[in-house]
């Protein structure tokens, strides 16, 4: 009960202070609109900009997600930790034209750039949908993240259902309180308590309980050896998965927009740099997820199961956080994964509803909709988003990284369309359509229906579906 | 010329991690009591990184030359 308190009021203090900062900047700058509303006004500086992707980048999944995913899946984790650093890299390869194509034209979203480059408003439209569709599990295992840590930080005294309840109360909050800038702010604020939260735990968790990292992988190997391994089939999964979700990372259509706005391709690239080095974060991270996965082995940790009488693998981090440390750390740590997670959601809820309001709405249904209009379109359309996020949290909860790479698979569909489109001048209309339909039909069989079938990822499915549909209509549309 | 086959080449080095992937699967080998799978992905989480910052590097000084 005392536990609970600190714990509790240290994870809500912390958001109260963000939510202030919030607000602060919402009334200064709620004069400006919707196009502030959009790309804050475009004139993100660097350093905010750079926070505000930092903290885009650490979610739910970094914290709770990638331990989860080590003790239910071992060594496939380090394909999900190698991924991200590919996608670093590829920015120096493809964002300098994606850039300069759309300073050019002026495009604010990826749905711009697909409705000017390709001429269709049909394909405006449809990236649009299909980027709020796959923000789903993004917001989804958000939702579900925050609940497991209001759960562990309410030491049993709050019901699951409540939890994720309340998840979905803050993630609502801070999307409603502003635009971009305030999130930005927001974040900014939240990446130094995210950065030390990780090396500290990380670094000291091994040595309190193993007395150092090598035990560690000892106590593994004694015990659960399969964990440290990758069978044949997770190899395979593995170079597909990273293949696929590199190319997906950019497709975010916040990522995208990220780079559309940037001062200049440099700064992108600047970005990528410095978030590389964020990246490495997550080393510390699956130690702690390795650190559980040895606990539980030996009898000195269980997790909480769900109503189908499984453990709940993502409560992982926070378990042996409660286990480790006193209630006041919990609160601290609880706070920074929380408040990670928290602004990764406003993030993507904040695109998806002014995507759906400019791409969908204005241009389809209703051309004359002035600002007012479209700020209300955008917002009725996130809370669709958001709620049914909530519901799957609650009916049909997910492994976190599972989650994770459903979003990934059905963005990195995009690819193909935004690819030709930035270093071709042919207009492929018809076959980017076409390949991007067939692409996300296969990402939802490959990934909702069958589970990666040949153990080859779903994202990696779509891909190569969608290349094939875009290759071969058009090279029978040129025949006709 | 020279410094963009240096730069493809610094773009395309890590997805040596992909291609060796296979064959470093091992975890009976240790290093510094890490398992040779995980010390390896872990070394290149850090190579990249590192690579990244040199690619960034020829990029300001090309950016001064004004290329």
């Amino acid at each position: 009960m005392y536990e609970a308190l600190i714990a509790l009021s240290i994870v809500l203090g912390w958001l109260g202070v963000t939510i202030a900062t919030g607000f602060y900047t919402s009334i200064k700058y709620r004069k400006k609109g919707a196009e502030l509303w959009f790309v804050a006004g475009r004139k993100l500086g660097l350093l905010i900009l750079w926070l505000s992707l930092g903290a885009n980048i650490y979610s739910a999944y970094t914290f709770l997600g990638l331990p989860g995913y080590v003790i239910k899946e071992g060594a496939k984790v380090l394909a999900i930790l190698v991924y991200g650093q590919l996608s670093y890299i590829l920015a120096y390869l493809i964002t300098p034209r994606i850039w300069s194509v759309a300073k050019e034209r002026g495009y604010m979203t990826i749905s711009d750039f697909f409705e000017d480059r390709y001429n269709s408003k049909l394909l405006g439209a449809l990236t649009a949908i299909i980027g709020a569709l796959f923000s789903i599990p993004y917001i989804q295992l958000q939702i579900q993240g925050v609940g497991y840590i209001i759960d562990v930080a309410g030491y049993g005294m709050l019901d699951p259902f409540i939890s994720k309840l309340v998840a979905f109360g803050l993630i609502a909050i801070f999307t409603i309180l502003g635009g971009m800038i305030s999130v930005a702010l927001i974040n900014a604020l939240q990446g130094a308590l995210m950065l030390f939260a990780i090396w500290s735990i990380g670094l000291l968790v091994p040595f309190i309980h193993f007395g150092g990292i090598s035990n560690l992988f000892n106590t593994i190997q004694n015990t659960k050896p399969e964990l440290l391994t990758m069978t044949p089939n997770a190899v395979v999964w593995g170079v597909t998965t990273m293949i696929a979700a590199s190319l997906g990372f950019w497709m975010w259509p916040n990522r995208m927009q990220g780079i559309f706005t940037a001062k200049s391709t440099g700064t992108v690239k600047r970005n990528s740099f410095l978030l590389s080095f964020f990246q490495i974060s997550q080393i510390p991270v699956i130690i702690i997820g390795l650190t559980a996965a040895a606990l539980i082995m030996i009898g000195k940790l269980a997790l909480p199961t769900g109503p189908d009488g499984k453990p709940i693998y993502d409560y992982a981090l926070m378990a042996v956080v409660r286990a480790t440390f006193p209630s006041w750390i919990v609160g601290f740590i609880g706070a920074g994964a929380v408040a990670a997670a928290i602004s990764t959601a406003a993030a993507l809820l904040h695109t998806s509803g002014a995507l759906f309001a400019r791409n969908v709405y204005q241009k389809t249904f209703r051309r004359s909709a002035d600002e007012r209009q479209l700020m209300i379109a955008a917002r009725i359309f996130t809370a669709i988003i958001a709620l049914t996020a909530l519901i799957l949290a609650i009916l049909s909860p997910r492994l976190i990284v599972y989650l994770l790479l459903t979003a990934y698979a059905g963005v990195t569909q995009f690819f193909p369309g935004v690819v030709l489109g930035a270093w071709t001048k042919e207009n492929l209309r018809k076959p980017i359509v076409l390949g991007l339909i067939a692409g996300v039909v296969t990402v939802i069989i490959t990934r909702g229906i069958m589970k990666d079938p040949l153990n080859i990822y779903g994202g990696f499915w779509g891909l190569i579906v969608n290349l094939v549909v875009v290759f071969l209509s058009r090279a029978i549309l040129r025949k006709l | 010329m020279k410094a963009r086959k240096l730069r493809l080449a610094l773009i395309l080095m890590p997805y040596t991690f992909i291609a060796l992937l296979p064959v470093i699967n091992v975890a009976r080998i240790s290093v510094f009591g890490i398992p040779f799978l995980w010390f390896w992905s872990f070394l290149w989480v850090v190579l990249i990184t590192i690579i990244i910052t040199i690619l960034y590097l020829i990029e300001i000084r090309e950016g001064r030359k004004g290329v």
